[in-house]
């Protein structure tokens, strides 16, 4: 178990869902390094708040969460770390998840980035995430 | 749920403990015994809390509940209103927000090693009316397991 290796992942391709799923590396215990994205609201009124959830089974554990409401027709860039502290004071157009630093996934989680109050036609932009993992013997 | 993990990168051998918590009653608290047999910390800590109608400020706290003594570990820094349902997430990274509109409160929780077996986690709400009502609560524990 004394051995790691790290995955980064990313893609231009947008995504107009509530939702982008990441699937647990099989074999091993791994831990969420750091996430970026971008969220562009369309002109529906409604408060956004963006989620990084381990989903096991029914249960999501909500490892970190966005603070302020991300308004209509407004693009936000999102950076989720473990060693950053959130955004002081408005306005800003970029944002800050901090979540923990341990290895909590298993195999059979999966990693949510949801958006709450999703408004159809939001979507997800230049989505990129870092996992670091240790081989199950 | 319990697993083995040998950190590379810790003082020893650790488990982690993923916990999911039942719904307190309405207008109730939370408190959860630290598991047994083991140095616990609390690596992350989820929950929600939905407000009623009546007017008052709800302030979320996190403690260490000892034999004889408490001690807060973490505070949100802002209360929750009448008629809200807000997210809450503990962990040792946490920070601290000051604009508004605020939809979450991340609350930092220094707690390593600190919940020995008796000791409990709980969650207190400042203010707490009769029929808000606390859900979905997950604790990811960290346990450095007594040796036998």
């Amino acid at each position: 178990m004394s051995v790691f290796a790290h995955t980064l992942e990313y893609t231009n391709v947008a995504k107009v869902t509530a939702q982008w799923d990441i699937s647990a590396p099989l074999n091993a215990r791994s831990e969420l390094v750091m996430a970026s994205f971008q969220i562009q609201t369309v002109v529906a009124a409604a408060d956004r708040v963006v989620h990084v959830s381990i989903v096991r089974g029914a249960n999501a554990h909500v490892l970190g969460s966005s603070c302020f409401a991300h308004v209509a027709s407004t693009t936000w860039n999102y950076i989720v770390g473990q060693h950053g502290s959130l955004n002081p004071l408005a306005p800003f157009t970029d944002l800050y998840i901090p979540i923990c630093s341990l290895p909590l996934i298993t195999p059979g989680d999966t990693i949510r980035f949801l958006i709450h109050n999703h408004q159809a036609g939001d979507s997800w932009h230049y989505r990129a995430h870092a996992l670091k993992f240790w081989n199950l013997e | 749920m319990r697993d083995n993990l040998v950190s590379p990168f810790d003082i020893g051998n650790f488990t982690v403990e993923y916990v999911i918590g039942a719904n307190p009653a309405a207008g109730a608290l939370y408190s959860a015994a630290s598991p047994g047999n083991a140095r616990a910390g609390v690596i992350s800590l989820s929950f929600k809390l939905v407000t009623d109608a009546n007017v008052a400020s709800r302030y979320i706290e996190v403690i260490h509940n000892r034999p004889g003594y408490t001690s807060v570990i973490g505070a949100a820094y802002l209360g929750q209103a009448a008629t809200e349902t807000r997210q809450y997430v503990a962990h040792q990274g946490g920070g601290v927000s000051t604009a508004t509109p605020v939809k979450a409160i991340v609350l930092s929780i220094p707690s390593d090693g600190i919940f020995l077996e008796g000791h409990r986690l709980d969650i207190g709400v400042t203010g707490i009316q009769a029929t808000d009502q606390l859900s979905d609560i997950r604790i990811f524990w960290k346990l450095w397991p007594y040796e036998q």
